[in-house]
Parts: C-alpha cells; structure tokens; sequence
C-alpha cells in the first residue's frame, strides 16, 4: 500500500469534467492541421467523454 | 406504420408514470417496483448466476415485470455487474459463489482504518486539485488489484484490466440499451429510472475514505472535507448528465447512503449544500431526481422540501409515507414506503390493505407511484409481490 499511496505525478494537470487528454495538449503533437481542425477535436472530444465516464462509473456504479 | 399492441401498452404505461411523476392523476396508480435479488429467486436462478452473468439477471426482471405487470422497472435488476468487478480485479466487493455462498447478495466492504482507507488523510489537496486524475492515477490502483499506478513497473494484468474494463463498461451499456427494448417488446414495461448521482459525500464515505475515517475527517479537516465535496460536484454532475435518459423523460437515480447518519451541523454545512446544488442543475436541465431515500430520512424534510416544485421523485423507504406525504403535501411526487419486512413476514392480505391505504391516503390526488421502500431482495415472498399488483388493479384506479 505504502508503494501506492503516492502519485509519482503531483503536478496534476487542471482536467474539466468529462475530460482525460485536454484537446489543446492533443492539439500541440500535429506539426501543422492542413485539413479541418473541428473534426479532429469534435471526434477527440467524443472518445473523451467515453473513457471518462469509464473511470467514473468505477467510482460511481460499481 | 401502425402502432402494434405493445406499443400502445408501452405508450400507455409511460403515460401513467410520467403522470404520477408531475404530480398528476394518471388512469390508475403505477407501479414502478425495483426487484432486485427477488428476480433471480422468481425464476429459479442462483444469486451468483444473476449478479454474475447479467444476461440471467435481464432475463429475470423481464419475466418479472410481464408476469406482475409492472408498468416500469429497471433493467438491471442487481446493481453492480460482478463480471466487470472481476475484469479490472476490484477489492471492495464480496462476490457470490467466489467470496459468498451462491445465494447471498454482492456485499461491500468499507475501508475501515486509515491503513486501508483508499484515500488517505493527507491527499485532500490532490483530490481537490483534479479528482479525474487522482482516481485514475492514485484511487484506482489502489482498488484494483491490477492497475498500477504512475512511474512503478508496468504489467501484462494492468494492461489487461485496462483494455478489458474498458470493453466490459462498454458491452454493459450497449446490453443495457438492448435490455430497455426487450423489457418494451417483451410487456410494455418501462425503462424507468436513467443514469447515476451519488451525493459529494457519500462519495467520499462509500469509496475514498471509508465512513469512519470521514467521520474523524469531519472533526479534524471540516475544511478539506467541504472543498473535497465542493470539488466532486461538477464531475457527478457531469457523469449524471452524461448517464442520464436523453430524451428528459425519466429521472435519473440518487441513491441517499449517509446523510441520515450525520449531526444537524454536518448535514446543513457539507452533505446537503453539495448535493443540492446538483439536484437544481439537472432540475435547469430538465431532469427529475429519483430522490431515493435509503433508510430513515424523515429529519431531513424541511431540507428536502425546498427543492424546486417536482424536481425530485421522492421516494420511502423506512420512513412513515402518511407522515412524509403530510409533511411534503403535494409538492413532489412521492413512491415506496412498502416495508420490505412485510413483504418477507406478511401474508398478501396485509399486504393489499397496506397497499389499500397508501392507495387511499397518499395517492388520493395522484402524484403517488407503488414500490417497496428498498430494493426487493430473496426474503420477499413471490406471492407478496403478487399482492402490490393485486392491490394497483383491484383499488388503483381513478
């Protein structure tokens, strides 16, 4: 337990509800978005809510 | 395309508790029963088999709600899924047929020292700081006995527990969606309660701290405790909107755990602040709490009463309903306040005056939906179930 009991990463980033992976951080990884940028962060942010309702429904459902 | 019989039965039946639930008259009182274990026990399967494999369990409450003509129901009779406890290794449960006999109920167990206490005293601030990052990188580890936390070795089995929770939650929904369409094809019967909120605090003493250390929390850190509540709200908010039934039709389950059990002070200054809050922003959403009082909640009424007019679905579980009915009047629409009790110890013919009087009393100008004060488990009789239905038809009409 005592190996566990800490986060190795106590600057935790500022996450909003329903978010993991904030689409800025994602955004900053493309060298350029040639392409329409809504629909990488409109598709980001819908596997985003997925995945944080998971680790919420741990908390919450089960 | 013509609407078939089932249809209109299930358009009917949704009439009726969407009636009840605005504080209307419907055609005749509803009855909207959540059975839990009782299912498994109705048609014949081991606890184990329907807690474990939710197929069964589905099976069993759509057998249920067609032979006792619900008109709404839940689609999981047993709350928690063991099948996914099992995918991502989760140590606070007793699991039947593994760690219980195959015909006792999922059981959990509470952190009970600060040793064991899945948040420890000192880790308010990082709770507080990002609460989706302190469950994932620091809560769930420490819950799981396959997630490992941050900067230590990586492992096959955290991998696995990862990938597989992931894919269980996500077959578990789309299950759950199919299960709403059988329960509507099957009998009609409705889908009737959507989503998930527990309170801020009930929260911290159910998973995180364990009741006994939050109760010392309470004394030593009031501060914490409150900013720690403070700071779950709009993330419960947020997987209740996400969780709830898009079409805004039926309400969303709060399932009350402690707040009976803090002081006057406690309850004023922490519990119902931060869970009010959230109530009234779903309420803005157009969304009803099913406000499910587990336990005695008679003390608290005044509280409850200023909730906006029909936000909530109040319902009974140990308290008097003629004393909550008269005290809460027609404010919200009230359900419950059948003595699980009764329904183990009592013959049917008590059961169906019981019914007979809630039936006169609380639901005489609507407003009112039947149901047992807690979910129905295995010590209920089959006919005693039978007897609430009886009593719908033989003394529910308007």
């Amino acid at each position: 337990m005592a190996e566990t009991s800490k986060s190795d990463n106590p600057k935790f980033l500022k996450l909003k509800p329903g978010e993991l992976i904030p689409w800025e951080r994602k955004k900053s990884e493309y060298p350029k978005i040639t392409g329409d940028e809504k629909v990488f962060e409109k598709v980001w942010k819908d596997i985003e809510k997925i995945g944080n309702r998971f680790i919420w429904f741990c908390l919450t459902d089960s | 395309m013509s609407e078939t019989n089932m249809e209109r039965v299930y358009r009917e039946k949704e009439k009726r508790l969407i009636a009840a639930m605005q504080n209307e008259k419907p055609d005749r009182v509803p009855l909207r029963i959540y059975a839990a274990e009782f299912c498994a026990k109705y048609v014949g399967y081991s606890i184990q088999e329907a807690t474990h494999d939710f197929e069964k369990g589905f099976f069993a409450v759509r057998k249920c709600a067609k032979d006792f003509k619900w008109d709404g129901t839940i689609t999981n009779p047993i709350y928690v899924w063991t099948g996914l406890v099992e995918q991502i290794g989760l140590k606070y449960f007793k699991v039947p047929g593994t760690d219980l006999s195959p015909n006792i109920g999922f059981q959990y167990l509470e952190p009970d020292d600060e040793e064991s206490a899945f948040m420890h005293e000192d880790e308010y601030d990082l709770l507080i700081e990002s609460p989706t990052q302190f469950l994932t990188n620091v809560w769930l580890p420490r819950v799981s006995k396959y997630f490992v936390p941050p900067g230590s070795k990586n492992t096959y089995d955290n991998n696995m527990a990862w990938l597989k929770g992931g894919m269980s939650m996500l077959y578990y929904d789309y299950k759950n969606n199919e299960q709403a369409e059988l329960m509507k094809k099957d009998s009609g019967t409705v889908a009737s309660v959507i989503g998930i909120l527990i309170a801020p605090m009930d929260i911290i003493a159910n998973k995180l701290r364990g009741f006994k250390q939050l109760c010392i929390d309470i004394y030593r850190r009031p501060d914490k405790v409150l900013a720690a509540c403070r700071a779950l709200q709009p993330y419960l908010l947020q997987n209740a909107l996400y969780s709830s039934d898009h079409e805004r039709k039926f309400p969303i389950g709060l399932w009350l755990h402690r707040g009976n059990l803090f002081s006057d002070k406690i309850f004023k200054e922490i519990y119902w602040p931060t869970l009010k809050d959230i109530v009234e922003e779903l309420w803005r959403n157009n969304i009803q709490t099913l406000w499910y009082a587990e336990g005695d909640w008679g003390r608290w009424i005044d509280y409850v009463k200023t909730l906006p007019e029909k936000s909530i679905i109040y319902h009974v579980d140990k308290d008097d309903i003629f004393e909550v009915h008269k005290k809460i009047g027609n404010k919200f629409c009230l359900s419950g306040g059948i003595p699980n009790d009764m329904l183990a110890f009592s013959q049917p013919e008590e059961i169906k005056e019981y019914c007979k009087k809630i039936i006169k009393i609380v639901a005489k100008e609507g407003g009112y939906i039947l149901d047992a004060g807690g979910a129905i488990q295995q010590d209920a009789k089959i006919e005693n179930v039978r007897a609430i239905t009886d009593a719908a038809f033989e003394y529910g009409t308007y």
